[in-house]
């Protein structure tokens, strides 16, 4: 038995070597832009909590007191397990500010989403969605242990290509000039379709959102609903189309700062519904005086 | 419990480490464990069919134990009826009953006038083809008097439910397995290394080669109207691929586990694409399944033995029951009727025992005459294939007729080279092994440690690197 437990060892211990190199690829890859120790929150009063909209924001709105701890792709259940990381360790936030966007509650976020990475803030799994041995194994084994968790394959593999091919860049916001861009039009609608597809609205979705809403009312912290700037094209073809978390919030005597149906020119988005960096910026100056002004009210 | 699951990737190391911190003294302890550990298995997909397993294990054991005491005839055929009616009762009406309810309304409406049956949702559990030939050999051979009824429950609730074997096969004979249970096990490190080295490469053919070509033979199955007869070319070798690396692959893992806690299972798959003709293909695929028919329904039938036509009829017979064995539809059955057809003209010509050696034994590479037979073989497996992997009958003869039209020369739309190269790495290595058990038995790569190691991570990186963990896909098997 001993001489073979000796080679199975050694086979344990190449292939916890292999992960933990995978692991660390992983984290300064991946894992390091989502994952933030509670003392990151220190000396901060609001925090946003939205997907890939509120990424042009960056951190720009540190001064105003803002963590944004927005990803992109989180959805409902990503950001309550954010919530609940940040009110679980004795921060209480001023307000939170949550998207609101139309497209929110599509069905489309149950299947494209950070579970994989927000698994990390999580305590427990949502009653009745997710069951103690499949937490157990997402939170300790597929998030550690990089060859059980097919996105991390995924992604060490394009990465192994990127290096190969040498086509590794750092991610940069694009400037578009949206008058060579050809077929705009089509682009907008296939946005549409792909944020909207179907005219029902996820349950899941809705779970996680009532969810958050009820913890954060538990803990007494108010919510701002946030709408982000649209480009006018798309727009056109969202015409009518809304899951509705507005109304949901609106419903709930919740505020929502609709900045949606704002006419900005295409040159301040970098594609049909997200901000560039410039249009990040301008966004940037409208929410800090919004904030300030909330701050000062609060104050008084 | 599936074997491509993390839930078996601590279930194995865990059940291995208790079985082998129990003294060997206590055999009875360790036989306990893995009824246990089996049941667990077992239930991890479906607890409420643990009872249905307990039942039927145990009424065998009690059968045989009475069919052992038994020396009246009359008696002795009373209690093989009760075995065969209680087993393949319960076979039949989870597996067959709205099947049959089915079929006679479509035979009551076809003469006009139509009738209702009530239809109920039956679950099917897993495994129940695979446990029940298991145990009912069991009984069956205690009435011919092959083999003593064993005394010990907890040995037989380990034989019917042993976890390697239970939802998928080999399908072991009482003979065979029972008698392992009863020995005090020694760890054998080379049976264990032997058995890692299966687990390998069976998950390499499963996870490699069936997962991924499964993601394209779903597609062109599902769109098969709008592609074109090569494409359907491509989708019916890639389905010939993916039921050889899902089947094969789960014997491989099956036998490996097995292994690893000192019991040797019969081998279930032996190179079948290398046969030169139908006949040695099935003595090469799904060994245990095809003995099975061999020892409780040909030669009760006659067998071989008498005139033609008898002969005809009993593998026609065979096959049509095999083919049933698989699933309760009319493609199965024409499944088996297209298999027996090709049997035929070997029956006919006194030649179906004509290749019963290994191919090119002994050299490295076959003759010419060899690959044509080889080539012919597979093709004609891949067409039945095609009948087998169809969801049915019509379905079957539109890819049939649409595969072989004029489109067949066209530019296929879906060719995936790099699975292709990986189904050229798994041919070329188990020609390389045919002479073996399984296809890594023997590395050939003399006593160097380094190269076997260099191999063994060479074929995880393969699996690493091309698997497919996302679809997270059952065994085809499963649902038989």
């Amino acid at each position: 038995m001993r001489p073979f437990l000796r080679q199975l060892f050694l086979f344990l211990g190449i292939f916890a070597g292999i992960n933990a190199l995978f692991f660390w690829l992983i984290w300064s890859i991946y894992l390091k832009e989502y994952i933030f120790s509670k003392e990151k929150f220190d000396g901060y009063s609001y925090f946003l909590f939205a997907d890939s909209h509120g990424l042009a924001l960056a951190n720009g709105l540190e001064k105003s007191g803002l963590f944004n701890f927005s990803s992109a792709s989180d959805n409902y259940g990503d950001i309550n397990r954010k919530l609940n990381y940040v009110l679980d360790h004795s921060i209480k936030p001023r307000a939170i500010f949550l998207t609101a966007d139309d497209h929110t509650l599509s069905l489309y976020r149950d299947r494209v989403n950070n579970f994989d990475r927000s698994v990390y803030y999580a305590k427990t799994p949502f009653p009745g969605i997710e069951n103690e041995w499949q937490f157990f194994l997402d939170k300790w084994v597929r998030f550690f242990i990089p060859s059980f968790n097919p996105k991390d394959r995924g992604l060490i593999r394009l990465w192994t290509k990127a290096v190969i091919t040498g086509s590794i860049q750092q991610p940069k916001y694009l400037e578009i000039d949206w008058s060579k861009v050809k077929r705009a039009d089509s682009l907008s609608l296939l946005r549409a379709q792909w944020q909207f597809p179907s005219s029902e609205a996820s349950e899941t979705q809705k779970i996680y959102l009532n969810h958050l809403i009820q913890r954060c009312s538990n803990a007494d912290v108010p919510i701002f609903g946030i709408k982000f700037p649209l480009t006018q094209g798309y727009r056109k073809h969202i015409e009518g189309r809304s899951y509705g978390v507005d109304q949901l919030l609106k419903g709930k005597g919740l505020t929502v700062w609709d900045y949606s149906q704002l006419n900005w020119p295409d040159s301040l988005f970098e594609n049909q519904d997200h901000l560039n960096a410039s249009g990040g910026e301008k966004f940037r100056k409208l929410l800090t005086e919004r904030l300030d002004s909330l701050q000062s009210e609060s104050e008084n | 419990m599936l074997f491509n699951s993390i839930d078996f990737a601590w279930f194995l190391p865990l059940v291995f480490a208790l079985y082998w911190t129990i003294p060997g003294q206590y055999r009875m302890l360790r036989n306990l464990l893995l009824v246990a550990a089996s049941y667990v298995f077992y239930g991890w997909w479906d607890y409420r069919f643990l009872g249905l397993l307990f039942f039927s294990s145990f009424l065998d054991f009690q059968l045989g134990k009475f069919l052992d005491q038994s020396s009246q005839p009359q008696r002795r055929k009373v209690l093989l009826w009760v075995s065969l009616i209680v087993n393949l009762g319960l076979l039949g009406f989870f597996k067959y009953y709205n099947f049959f309810i089915g079929s006679f309304e479509g035979a009551f409406s076809f003469f006009g006038s139509p009738v209702q049956f009530r239809h109920i949702e039956i679950i099917l559990p897993v495994g129940i083809s695979f446990y029940t030939f298991q145990s009912l050999s069991y009984t069956i051979d205690i009435y011919r008097k092959q083999i003593k009824a064993t005394q010990n429950l907890t040995e037989f609730l380990a034989f019917v439910s042993f976890f390697p074997q239970l939802v998928a096969g080999p399908i072991e004979r009482a003979s065979h397995l029972l008698p392992q249970f009863s020995q005090s096990k020694v760890f054998d490190k080379h049976l264990a290394i032997l058995g890692l080295r299966q687990i390998l490469w069976g998950f390499f053919k499963k996870l490699v080669i069936a997962d991924n070509c499964a993601e394209h033979v779903n597609m062109i199955y599902q769109y098969h109207e709008g592609y074109s007869g090569s494409t359907l070319l491509i989708g019916a070798v890639l389905f010939s691929f993916q039921i050889y690396g899902d089947f094969s692959g789960y014997s491989d893992i099956a036998l490996g586990t097995s292994r690893l806690f000192g019991f040797n299972l019969m081998q279930n798959f032996a190179y079948p694409y290398f046969s030169r003709d139908i006949a040695e293909f099935w003595r090469r695929w799904h060994i245990s399944l095809s003995t099975w028919f061999r020892d409780y329904v040909y030669f009760p039938l006659g067998g071989s033995k008498g005139n033609l036509p008898n002969r005809l009829r009993n593998t026609l017979l065979v096959f049509l029951i095999s083919g049933f064995w698989h699933g309760a539809n009319w493609t199965f059955l024409a499944w088996g009727f297209l298999n027996a057809l090709y049997f035929f003209p070997l029956l006919i010509f006194n030649i179906n025992r004509s290749h019963i050696d290994i191919v090119a034994k002994g050299k490295w590479l076959p003759s010419v005459s060899d690959v044509l037979k080889i080539i012919l073989t597979f093709g004609l497996c891949t067409i039945a294939w095609v009948v087998f992997r169809a969801p049915s009958l019509e379905v079957a003869f539109s890819f049939l007729s649409r595969m072989f039209s004029s489109s067949l020369f066209a530019q296929p739309y879906i060719f995936p080279k790099t699975l292709f190269a990986l189904i050229g790495f798994l041919m070329v290595v188990e020609w390389l092994g045919r002479h073996n058990q399984f296809a890594i038995e023997k590395l050939n790569l003399g006593y160097s440690p380094v190269g076997r190691w260099v191999f063994y991570w060479f074929v995880l990186f393969l699996i690493y690197w091309f698997g497919n963990f996302t679809s997270n896909l059952e065994f085809i098997y499963f649902q038989f």
